[in-house]
């Protein structure tokens, strides 16, 4: 393990593994708050937010307190609620602080806890890690930090695109058997197509 | 309510995934073959039963500003348990399955019956809307499986169906396909229900 | 307002309490049975990669740096005790991490068998390496009696020393490629010289056969 790993690591996680359209997390908020551009992004952001800071705080509680006190089965329990309190600690903080951010994101915070792309990412670089063998404390929280980080920007590269052509898509003439869910999914599955492309990037 | 009709209600009036659209993760994820997506389907449905008991057992003792917070103890309680069954007793499912067990967590569908339908109704029928749910769900991710690995591999189950000759359809079985079999098996039901 | 914050959070304790207490008595009566189902798993691994072996010696963890991915050893020995080779645990990259690998060579250097222990490859491209093909009842199968350093190739008729690539997934024939080689070399160097040898070849090196025709430049997905 060493920088150019990570670089590795942070860009493949952002397209080649991108989060909603390979590894198919988050794609509830992917589905739900994808109509707008806007939402979109607010959601994204949202999203980046608390998986940087998730990734971060999971990490360290999985080594520092989980290890130690050999209590590994307990990791499931463990970061839920770590995500959960986040949130809620977050959505408190933000409303004190900035008013203005807290109406931008307010509605989505609630949602983070069970986008699955949260737990998600800290559950796969716990595994990774694990199975990595002896890698130092340092070198782990790097590693979560910069997949979590990379895995958020994924997500938001892939919801805000997709809201960009679902725009579009209201405006057209659409069988009605095929609008609504059908028709997203579809684009989805174009975008996921295309996103394949990356595979050779890496 | 009688339990038929919640557990009609769960597989066809209001399945999880054709007709709410949600638990969306796994149910695009796992569903490269007939026996992953079915044995995540019955997973997932072990734990929505046991959830929904028991979220509606102690719905009365648990105040409202905490409920969310305790209902995620007693979902990831069942999944942390179930993984450890898997692991102990089906290691290859559990294997295939992987990182999607731990993520039963947050499927959507186990939050939404809980705060829609056990912290309401008694135990009994929250554990035939548990087991309704949980059928319909485990019903929608076996067919996707199964026309995803019929079309990709050219198997179902594990076995081989389609002649040699018949292509297999790669994509199919890669991210793209879950999305295009989803979107069409949609379809489909939308024109059904429409001509009925 | 105090009394609003003491209840819920005394109930949310009680119910935490409950579930991890419930939680670790599920873990003390199956952590057992996933150990021996792990323990066995891993046996049957070992038997089927160097099938020569009667038994096996105590593991032994690799330490050296220059072959990182190779995680443990274990020396497989005839009924009379004489070695007959070695069994790798391998854990690499292929095209996402946690390829996890066995491999067994024999004492003449020959590699007796490759089984791919778990995976996160692609399923329908790499996860094919584990998956019946042509005429072989595996992909990885095709490593089984070479010897020395093995090539991949992409084209149809394949030399003594080298092997097909999986269709669509070049990056996950590489790994396993380089970590068969890895192993090779780490069984000649290391542990026939005694344990302070460098690595011979550089692991990030393109496997892929440069005398095959049909071989392109171009990376397919895994």
């Amino acid at each position: 393990m060493d920088e150019i790993n990570l670089i590795t690591l942070f860009l493949g996680a952002i397209f080649v593994n991108n989060f909603v359209l390979s590894k198919f997390l988050g794609i509830c908020p992917f589905l739900g708050v994808s109509k707008k551009v806007e939402t979109a992004v607010g959601m994204g952001v949202a999203v980046t937010f608390v998986m940087t800071i998730a990734s971060a705080a999971t990490c360290l509680v999985y080594n520092y307190v989980l290890i130690r006190l050999k209590l590994q089965y307990l990791y499931n329990i463990a970061f839920i609620l770590i995500i959960a309190s986040l949130v809620q600690f977050i959505e408190m903080f933000i409303k004190k602080s900035s008013p203005t951010l807290y109406q931008a994101l307010g509605v989505y915070l609630p949602l983070i806890t069970t986008n699955c792309a949260v737990l998600g990412v800290t559950v796969s670089s716990m595994q990774d890690l694990d199975a990595m063998g002896k890698v130092a404390i340092g070198m782990k929280f790097a590693y979560s930090l910069v997949y979590g980080v990379g895995a958020a920007l994924g997500f938001t590269l892939a919801i805000v695109l997709f809201a960009g052509i679902r725009e579009r898509l209201e405006r057209n003439n659409i069988l009605p058997a095929v609008k609504g869910f059908p028709i997203a999914l579809i684009t989805a599955g174009l975008m996921s197509i295309s996103f394949l492309g990356f595979s050779g990037l890496l | 309510m009688n339990p038929l009709k919640i557990l009609k209600n769960g597989i066809i009036d209001d399945n999880p995934t054709f007709v709410q659209v949600i638990g969306m993760c796994p149910t695009l994820a796992v569903t490269t073959s007939a026996i992953n997506g079915i044995g995540m389907g019955l997973s997932t449905m072990v734990v929505l039963m046991c959830s929904n008991m028991v979220i509606s057992l102690i719905r009365k003792f648990i105040p409202d500003q905490i409920r969310i917070p305790a209902y995620i103890v007693v979902i990831a309680s069942f999944v942390t348990i179930i993984q450890m069954l898997l692991e102990a007793f089906l290691p290859d499912l559990n294997a295939s399955l992987g990182l999607f067990i731990p993520l039963i967590v947050v499927n959507c569908i186990i939050l939404a019956r809980a705060e829609a339908f056990a912290s309401k109704n008694g135990v009994i029928a929250s554990m035939f809307d548990g087991v309704g749910m949980g059928l319909g769900f485990t019903i929608a991710l076996g067919v996707i499986g199964i026309v995803r690995e019929l079309l990709g591999n050219g198997s179902v189950f594990g076995l081989t169906i389609l002649p040699e000759a018949f292509p297999n359809t790669i994509i199919m079985i890669l991210a793209p396909g879950a999305f295009f079999t989803l979107a069409f098996l949609m379809i489909l039901i939308k024109k059904i229900k429409g001509e009925n | 307002m105090s009394k609003d914050i003491i209840k819920p959070g005394i109930v949310l304790l009680i119910v935490t309490v409950i579930a991890a207490g419930l939680l670790g008595a599920v873990n003390i009566a199956t952590k057992d049975t996933i150990a021996d189902v792990k323990a066995k798993a891993k046996e049957d691994s070992m038997k089927k990669v160097l099938p020569d072996a009667k038994s096996f010696n105590k593991e032994q963890e690799n330490n050296n740096k220059d072959y990182s991915v190779i995680k443990s050893y274990t020396e497989g020995i005839d009924e009379s005790g004489n070695p007959v080779g070695c069994t790798f645990e391998v854990s690499t990259k292929g095209f996402s991490t946690g390829l996890n690998l066995m491999i067994g060579i024999t004492k003449d250097g020959v590699i007796s068998g490759v089984d791919i222990l778990s995976h996160g490859e692609t399923p329908g491209l790499g996860a094919n390496a584990k998956e019946k093909w042509k005429d072989q009842p595996k992909w990885v199968s095709q490593f089984t009696d070479k010897s020395g350093k093995v090539n991949v190739t992409k084209g149809d008729s394949p030399k003594d020393d080298e092997i097909q690539a999986i269709t669509g997934a070049t990056i996950t024939s590489n790994a396993i490629a380089n970590a068969v080689n890895t192993a090779s070399d780490f069984y000649d160097n290391v542990i026939k010289n005694g344990g302070e040898a460098k690595l011979t070849f550089s692991p990030d090196e393109d496997v892929d056969s440069k005398s095959s025709a049909t071989n392109s430049k171009s990376k397919g997905g895994a």
